[in-house]
């Protein structure tokens, strides 16, 4: 049986070799800003990752080359210390950045995938700056999607915020559940979360957990391959329907789109496909495909 | 009401049934009752079968030959809407359950759904419909996709025979009161289930899997739950996932299976003689903090040991043809007089009898397409299969 793995290896396996990693974008330095979230009139604390020192709600994604150590540059604007680090299966490299300064954390040379780097320390982590860190390889001259997961217990947000600790935590009950930093319906309206493509053609889907709980998506209408995983790397390989990634997880999908329509993909824990409980909501997009 | 999935079936030859068209017609229900182990009642939503009348949990199971055309005719007397997601089997929108961007049925009218069952391999089925509450309350079942020759797939192993197992859990205090379950964003579960049976319902005699020592056994495992399952596989089973999600996969021995909501994993065995004491403990595992809930156990019995302890109960009964396109004849030179009953793969009662003590002949005509068990006074098992007449 030939999968879309297969297809993907023969279409570019030539180009694996001859592609010039300067073709690809770094982001160069990481700012860890800090702000509000309102969500269904609700103001809640948040911390991100951005591409400068203006705060976004949502996190940066950040490219790397494969097989190539670089650096980052980490600036905190926060009022507070944070602990930030990149991972795969384990942490890979860690560092503290104070209040108001900066570090630079070296990147280890990592094979092409999709990994997660943010802060770990329980403020940074509770109040969401976790991203993807692409690693690139010629795959990505695929069209490419991002789905950084993340849920959110705003009870847990507020009580870190008033000074609160992690070991004064209840049950865990997230009220909120997101693609990008967004809930459905907005999924729809981010270019990067809802997949748009034309019949018969392929597309790389990069996805992260970086929430505190396992999620397992649901992809509607098609079977996805899975080209990496940092934490099932037995299943590389694989044509899935439905897949699980663990807190911190890292997993490239390929894509094919081989039948039009609109077709949905979310959280099989159905409580995740919720808005503070309202049906439908959370993590859920669409993949869309045309003629 | 309480019907078992738990019936070992063979994957029996059936050439020549690909491209048949394969029908069903469901009815979908918001008034059914699911006996627990203890003999109380849980309300529950579902499906079942039209022509029965009654819902069950977890549905009927579905299963066809890969190739089938398959139509899925599912009318809805219930006071909501409903829909059936193909949860795997990559179906068209138009076909795909989902309100949105498929079609409702609502209540009071009737649908069918259509699609080719293109992938051997195990599935599933269940209303998209407000989903969080609609499958909280019961409303999926399991859909098998069979090989004519046996096989799990393409160049894939023939085992002497599979079982469907369906994972699932109920939060009670939603069946017993659907209204006031919302929010949804924080369901736990506390009755986990395997095809809807419940602690000693899983170790009756018609929940516990027959099998002889040397059967080289595929286990259809699927997960409707909210829960996390946690399979424990015995290192002396040996056991490898050759299938998940209705694909192959390289063969992965493992013993810890996680199967989150919504994936499906084949894991084959050849039985040993020794070494295993004919469990496998699933553990439920709440996903949002990761907290053990309850663990559930699938119950096996050596047939080996059975037979010693039933002394006399020696013998052998023979069914031919089988296959069959019309009528199957089961007969026996000896043995036990006794009550003996034919089921299909939902434990459905399709024939029933009594047999004297000796030689009995038992001419049967089976109702529909599909696969049977016979079990005879001793409790011997007989696989059964009507193919198509073409």
């Amino acid at each position: 049986m030939q999968t879309n793995l297969t297809l993907l290896k023969s279409l570019f396996g030539f180009c694996l070799l001859a592609l010039p990693t300067g073709a690809l974008n770094a982001q160069d330095t990481l700012w860890i800003n800090s702000g509000a979230w309102t969500v269904q009139a609700s103001e809640l604390p948040a911390l991100r990752l951005n591409p400068s020192a203006a705060f976004e709600l949502r996190n940066t994604v950040v490219h790397r080359p494969e097989n190539v150590g670089t650096s980052l540059t980490v600036v905190n604007t926060d009022d507070a210390s944070h602990d930030f680090a990149v991972w795969g299966s384990e942490t890979l490299v860690s560092a503290e950045v104070a209040a108001g300064e900066t570090a630079v954390v070296n990147l280890p040379s990592l094979a092409g995938g999709t990994y997660g780097c943010g802060l770990t320390d329980d403020l940074g982590r509770v109040h969401g700056a976790r991203s993807i860190l692409a690693i690139e390889s010629a795959i990505d001259t695929l069209p490419t999607f991002y789905w950084n997961l993340a849920e959110w217990d705003t009870d847990r947000m507020l009580s870190l915020a008033d000074g609160g600790s992690a070991a004064d935590f209840g049950p865990y009950v997230p009220q909120y559940f997101t693609i990008n930093e967004a809930m459905h319906p907005n999924t729809l309206q981010d270019s990067t979360a809802f997949v748009s493509l034309p019949l018969n053609t392929s597309a790389i889907i990069r996805v992260h957990n970086a929430g505190t709980m396992d999620h397992v998506l649901h992809f509607h209408g098609f079977h996805v391959d899975i080209l990496s995983s940092t934490h099932h790397p037995e299943r590389v390989g694989w044509s899935k329907d439905t897949q699980p990634l663990k807190v911190g997880e890292g997993l490239t999908f390929l894509l094919f789109a081989d039948q039009t329509g609109t077709y949905p993909v979310h959280d099989h824990n159905l409580i995740a496909v919720t808005n503070a409980g309202l049906y439908p909501g959370g993590m859920l997009t669409q993949i869309h495909v045309t003629e | 009401m309480n019907r078992s999935l738990l019936l070992p079936f063979m994957l029996a030859s059936a050439a020549g049934l690909a491209q048949a068209p394969v029908s069903f017609h469901l009815f979908a229900e918001m008034n059914g009752v699911h006996e627990t182990a203890a003999g109380g009642e849980i309300p529950i939503w579902g499906y079942g079968w039209a022509d029965e009348g009654f819902i069950t949990l977890p549905a009927p199971l579905l299963t066809c030959m890969e190739g089938d055309s398959v139509h899925v005719t599912m009318d809805n007397p219930s006071p909501e809407s409903h829909t059936i997601h193909w949860h795997g089997l990559d179906v068209d929108q138009a076909n795909d359950g989902v309100p949105s961007t498929s079609f409702l049925i609502p209540t009071d009218s009737s649908a069918t759904y259509s699609f080719r069952a293109d992938h051997s391999g195990t599935y599933l089925y269940h209303c998209h419909v407000t989903t969080t509450l609609h499958l909280t309350m019961g409303m999926y079942g399991m859909f098998v996709v069979d090989r004519p020759d046996g096989s799990l797939f393409e160049g894939g192993p023939t085992p002497d025979f599979a079982v469907p197992l369906l994972f699932s859990d109920l939060e009670l205090a939603t069946n017993f009161n659907p209204t006031g379950a919302f929010p949804f964003h924080d369901i736990r579960p506390n009755y986990f289930m395997i095809n809807g049976r419940n602690g000693a319902q899983l170790e009756a005699p018609d929940g516990v899997i027959d099998y002889t020592p040397g059967d080289l056994i595929a286990l259809r495992l699927g997960s409707m739950a909210y829960s996390r399952i946690d399979v424990h596989v015995p290192t002396a089973l040996n056991a490898t996932v050759v299938m998940s999600d209705g694909r192959p996969v390289p063969p992965l021995t493992t013993e810890l299976l996680q199967i989150y909501p919504g994936e499906r994993f084949t894991l084959l065995f050849e039985a040993p003689a020794t070494g295993w004491d004919g469990t496998l403990a699933c553990d439920f595992v709440m996903m949002a903090d990761d907290e053990y809930e309850q663990t559930q156990t699938i119950h096996f019995n050596n047939l080996v040991a059975g037979v010693d302890a039933v002394a006399g109960a020696s013998d052998a009964w023979n069914a031919a043809p089988n296959p069959t396109a019309d009528q199957v004849s089961i007969s026996r030179v000896e043995g036990l007089a006794g009550s003996w009953v034919v089921r299909d793969l939902t434990g459905r009662l399709v024939a029933e009898g009594v047999a004297p003590a000796g030689p009995v002949n038992i001419d049967l005509a089976l109702p529909a397409a599909g696969q049977y068990l016979f079990t005879g006074p001793g409790g011997q098992t007989t696989r059964l299969m009507k193919v198509a007449d073409r």
